[in-house]
């Protein structure tokens, strides 16, 4: 009588284990990572869902203009949510970025008086007026006009340059909101400013 | 029996230790992922915070016991629809049936801005011309000692400060050929201020004329017949340069005596610290 016999250790150490064993143990090391990819395409969707510059179009004469919304930390009120854009003024050495709060409480666009330098108008022949401050105290502010580019397109609009030391810069409503339709989009911290091209 | 390579980890990575790994990246991510979400778009920090104005109601006329006094105008120039700004006391709360009068015109209702007990707003009416200041109160009545000079920039002098150092402030004036002769009141916070002439100017009289709003000094010039056109030094200002330093007042007088139109950029009124 013959027995037939093979040598099952041969083969046992290539693949004996049965597949739900191997796609488990696949499946643990791709765990180990499980945390840091789930936060990575957390990341790349809150990205994907905010708008992190300033996008500019110009379709059929029609100027959109779309800025993330800026955060700013207050002393008393934590984080506040702050509607600021970055434009291109015109001045006398050509045209500078500067940022500016959109402020729809406010009549009319206010600069530092420094910035009359700057944009070349002059302070004297602009009319004086007053603003009240906090204090009670008035100061002065001088009435004249500033060039702002959105788009490619340069627009002018009032605006006062103030003496007070604490002005910063504030697009107003006087001309561009007479002008323009002005979206605070809260939810998606965008702020959408559309216009026609004059 | 030899054990393969997936049984190894079957093994070794058991569920506990995955969960356990897996906690442990996520404490020590939790740190830094936290700072940069709280620092995100973050650009700037104020310590501002707001107020309420609450709108006054006019209460019937009750006027100030005592006469009112006007202790400064500022501006001291200004040009027809400009505001100016008439510091003092005793104006009473409400204008009632005060009056005041700018450059000799007497300002209308709608050409006052603001009245309140220390501070009037008003802007320069259309018919004003350089002269007076004076607000009349229940019967009583206040001047300021100078004039409000209305000026045409382009036929007008410019009077302005500018700094030299960190201590000595120049007073300049461009345009001034003509003035004989001048007065300039210097506004001042720190002491000691020395004001001298120059090769322009010769100071005849110098006072100090301390206010309820603060420390101020009259200086009282003559003029070389010769001040050209061009910016010229009429005095120089050295201070400890702690402070600022502002023109309240500036006149320019030709050798008629005639009053002469000047005006000031904002810009150059006052030197900050």
């Amino acid at each position: 009588m013959v027995t037939l016999t093979f040598d099952q250790t041969t083969t046992d150490h290539l693949d004996h284990t049965p597949t739900a064993k191997k796609w488990e143990a696949i499946f643990k090391i791709a765990s180990l990572f499980a945390f840091m990819v789930v936060l990575g395409v957390g990341m790349v969707i809150l990205k994907k869902g905010k708008v992190n510059q300033v996008t500019i179009s110009n379709n059929f004469g029609q100027i959109q203009y779309k800025v993330p919304y800026k955060n700013t930390l207050y002393e008393n009120f934590g984080f506040v949510q702050e509607p600021k854009v970055s434009m291109p003024l015109k001045t006398l050495s050509g045209y500078r970025d500067v940022s500016f709060l959109l402020d729809s409480g406010a009549v009319v666009s206010t600069l530092p008086l420094e910035a009359a330098h700057d944009t070349g108008v002059d302070l004297a022949r602009a009319k004086r007026i007053t603003l009240q401050g906090f204090s009670g105290v008035p100061a002065f502010a001088y009435l004249d006009k500033i060039v702002l580019k959105i788009g490619d397109v340069d627009f002018e609009f009032p605006a006062t340059f103030t003496e007070s030391n604490a002005t910063t810069y504030i697009l107003g409503r006087k001309g561009l909101f007479d002008d323009f339709t002005i979206n605070f989009d809260h939810e998606n911290r965008i702020i959408t400013i559309t216009g026609k091209m004059k | 029996m030899q054990e393969n390579i997936y049984e190894k980890i079957h093994r070794i990575l058991t569920w506990k230790r995955v969960i356990s790994f897996n906690a442990v990246i996520l404490a020590i991510l939790v740190v830094p992922l936290s700072l940069n979400l709280a620092q995100q778009n973050t650009e700037n920090r104020s310590g501002a915070a707001g107020e309420i104005s609450i709108p006054e109601v006019t209460p019937p006329p009750d006027y100030p016991q005592s006469p009112p006094k006007i202790e400064r105008v500022t501006m001291f120039f200004g040009k027809t629809g400009d505001t100016i700004v008439i510091l003092g006391n005793n104006f009473g709360a409400y204008q009632w049936e005060s009056r005041v009068y700018v450059g000799n015109v007497e300002a209308t209702k709608e050409q006052i801005v603001r009245w309140s007990k220390t501070v009037l707003e008003v802007k320069i009416p259309e018919t004003a011309r350089t002269g007076k200041v004076w607000v009349s109160v229940n019967g009583a009545s206040a001047s300021w000692d100078g004039s409000l000079l209305l000026y045409d920039v382009a036929r007008a002098s410019q009077v302005g400060l500018r700094r030299v150092s960190g201590t000595n402030v120049k007073l300049f004036v461009t345009k001034g050929s003509g003035a004989v002769r001048g007065m300039t009141e210097i506004g001042y916070i720190s002491e000691p201020i020395i004001i001298t002439g120059s090769e322009f100017a010769k100071i005849e009289n110098q006072v100090e004329t301390p206010d309820a709003l603060g420390k101020k000094i009259k200086v009282e010039f003559s003029i070389n017949e010769n001040l050209p056109s061009n910016e010229s030094t009429l005095l120089n200002i050295s201070y400890p340069g702690i402070g600022s330093i502002e023109i309240v007042r500036a006149e320019l007088y030709d050798r008629n005596g005639g009053l002469m139109q000047i005006y000031s950029d904002p810009l150059n009124v006052k030197i900050l610290p």
